[in-house]
């Protein structure tokens, strides 16, 4: 939170990727924080929290690709950014967001010690976008398993996002499932809608996909993972904490459906811009809410940043619209601002997935409302 | 609603004396009460923090925020745990606000405070939507506000999206699942048994809709002296069903107000309460425990 009693920071070592993915939406830069860049960031992110009176911070590393820096460097980055929150009585932890492809057994160590030997990649099947500059999907797939089998073999926990397409939809939910579950042993993945970020090209044009069509699929994945999945430990996301939500559970739902995002997060580039999110930290300068190494206080940028204040006014500004009639208020609030300005060139308009979200909350709100049925019948 | 009480701490003013009896101050007035139980008003957090002593937290049962006001970080991590009433005075055209405070209750009871007018159900979705409780001013409304009402108090009773509580729906249903005696002018914080307005003058009133009364020698009695009236004149309280929670309160100010609506409501919530307590009571005997 940026003012509640723990702040969230997706921070970009670098903005250099040594991947070439079709659908991107980072503006992709040679820039990688220093050591000395990133004592100044982290000190003033901590001088933010002091002024809040903020306890904790997680760190999201993400790129760019955040494994071109070294172990080493992050070796360095732990220990210092312990070292500087412990003196101000913070708690710091981290997680890890990577294609993988860098990855090697030098890392092990490194995973295990600062990120608690888990973390989070991403894969698409079928993979249609995801690629190494000059190659195919296939290489990227088989280099990407690759990887992902070693760093389970050495013990790391693998979650996976994976960003629907056309193919999956193809596909179906049933061959999705056994591919993810069967094939590749991923048991906590959470499924992403795409959205045509950044700069314009081809690919980019024809990635938003039928409302329907993607609807269906949800519901029927959700069926499938309720019958075979849940019980047996797997995970998907959103479905699993929808389900928490509508069993009256704590539920840590995804960010697109928080009530503010601008409540929530920043993102801060290897340049040391800060905006909303990763989605808009290197592709939108206009959305820039300024550059940390060139202020004095985050706190002063946050608090003055017209940008920032867009994000702010955003489901307020929803309010005017149908959103208000909605049942499904409480868990959406209009939705993903990103989602919405690169479908929209707007950020005040509702999420262009509403329909989906719509269909997947009754889906999984009827379900949940059958579960608890039968579990009341049961007592 | 959740209050924060703490050890009392000793008066700090000798006049007027400590009572059992809330006072709802504007903030200026705060010398003038202090020790006493107190609601504390102002559109100035920052006035808040900065007025209010550590020693006066264990008196308030809240504080409450009226005119919308900018500046609320500063009560993010300020007494931690004591509750806030925020009041909107518009609801149907400030509702799209409450947006702003909501990252309060991270730390904090929020509750949303607002009159039944044109508008107030979409500031009841989205006080609800935000995890605020919500209290609503009722009176003697006319019957399209009635059907409002009634549309709402469904969605409070059957929509798993509405979770807080909305008041007076929440205690009305509690007072009848438990079987328990209800008041619905406490409920309404306005029994001046239990509670006082003062304005920013320091004049005490008599709270919420009988403000206009003078406070007179007893105003501890009125809800009494009135319900027995209406009750002594045989007006359409005599023969209600729900005489014992309302006591009158929908009489007031216009006796000749028709109860038809809001009897049709109590109705709803004493069924709801009775089918609850019923489907609690066959889950215990399906489960094996005592009811």
């Amino acid at each position: 939170m940026i003012n509640g009693n723990h702040y969230s920071l997706i921070l970009l070592s670098t903005n250099q990727c040594n991947a070439a993915c079709d659908y991107c939406f980072e503006d992709k830069t040679s820039d990688r924080l220093s050591l000395e860049r990133l004592q100044i960031i982290v000190g003033k992110v901590l001088d933010h929290m002091d002024e809040y009176q903020i306890g904790s911070l997680t760190i999201h590393w993400q790129g760019g690709e955040a494994m071109l820096l070294s172990p080493l460097w992050y070796r360095q980055a732990f220990a210092w950014i312990g070292e500087a929150a412990a003196k101000r009585g913070k708690r710091v932890e981290h997680g890890l967001q990577t294609n993988m492809l860098a990855y090697s057994p030098k890392w092990d160590a490194l995973i295990a010690e600062m990120f608690g030997n888990s973390l989070s990649t991403s894969l698409d099947y079928p993979n249609l976008h995801r690629k190494v500059s000059g190659r195919g999907p296939e290489h990227y797939d088989a280099l990407w398993g690759r990887k992902v089998r070693m760093a389970r073999a050495a013990g790391i926990d693998v979650k996976v996002i994976t960003v629907l397409n056309q193919g999956t939809l193809e596909i179906g939910a049933e061959r999705f499932f056994e591919h993810m579950i069967d094939d590749l042993g991923i048991t906590d993945f959470q499924i992403n809608t795409p959205f045509p970020g950044g700069a314009d090209n081809s690919v980019k044009q024809d990635l938003c996909l039928d409302s329907t069509e993607l609807s269906r699929f949800h519901c029927e994945l959700a069926d499938i993972w309720l019958e075979r999945g849940h019980e047996h430990d797997v995970r998907i996301g959103p479905f699993d904490q929808l389900m928490n939500y509508f069993m009256e559970r704590t539920a840590c739902l995804p960010c697109i459906w928080g009530k503010n995002c601008a409540d929530e997060l920043i993102a801060i580039d290897a340049r040391g811009n800060v905006a909303q999110c990763d989605c808009w930290v290197t592709s939108y300068p206009d959305y820039v809410f300024g550059n940390i190494l060139e202020c004095d206080s985050l706190s002063e940028l946050l608090r003055n940043s017209t940008a920032r204040r867009q994000f702010s006014e955003r489901p307020i500004k929803l309010m005017q619209g149908d959103c208000i009639q909605c049942d499904y208020l409480a868990l959406c609030h209009g939705g993903c601002p990103v989602r919405t300005y690169s479908t929209r060139q707007s950020l005040f308009e509702k999420d262009p997935y509403c329909h989906l979200y719509k269909s997947l909350f009754r889906h999984m709100e009827r379900c949940m409302a059958e579960v608890m049925g039968t579990l009341t019948e049961a007592l | 609603m959740q209050t924060h009480r703490r050890e009392q701490p000793q008066s700090l003013s000798a006049s007027p004396p400590v009572s059992s009896i809330v006072y709802q101050i504007p903030l200026g007035q705060l010398g003038a009460y202090r020790g006493n139980p107190l609601v504390v008003r102002s559109d100035h957090p920052q006035d808040l923090v900065t007025q209010l002593l550590p020693t006066d937290l264990g008196n308030l049962a809240y504080i409450q925020l009226y005119g919308l006001p900018s500046g609320t970080d500063v009560l993010m991590h300020w007494a931690e745990g004591l509750a806030i009433d925020l009041v909107l005075d518009n609801p149907g055209q400030d509702f799209p606000t409450l947006y702003g405070y909501a990252k309060l209750l991270d730390n904090h009871p929020v509750r949303v405070t607002l009159p039944i007018e044109s508008g107030f159900e979409k500031a009841v979705k989205l006080a609800s939507s935000l995890e605020f409780a919500v209290r609503l001013k009722i009176g003697q409304h006319p019957p399209t506000l009635i059907e409002s009402l009634a549309r709402l108090l469904g969605d409070y009773l059957h929509k798993s999206m509405v979770t807080q509580p909305i008041e007076c729906f929440h205690s009305l249903l509690l007072g009848f699942y438990r079987d328990e005696p209800v008041n619905l002018w406490a409920i309404q914080e306005e029994d001046p048994a239990l509670i006082r307005y003062v304005d920013e003058q320091g004049t005490e009133h008599l709270p919420g809709r009988l403000g206009g009364l003078a406070c007179g020698p007893a105003p501890e009695n009125f809800v009494a002296d009135w319900s027995n009236r209406l009750s002594a004149d045989g007006a359409e309280c005599a023969d209600c069903p729900f005489f014992s929670p309302c006591r009158g309160y929908f009489k007031w100010p216009g006796r000749d107000y028709d109860c038809a609506g809001v009897k049709a409501l109590l109705a709803t919530l004493r069924q709801a309460a009775d089918e609850l307590r019923a489907d609690i009571a066959a889950a215990k005997s399906r489960s094996g425990t005592t009811p």
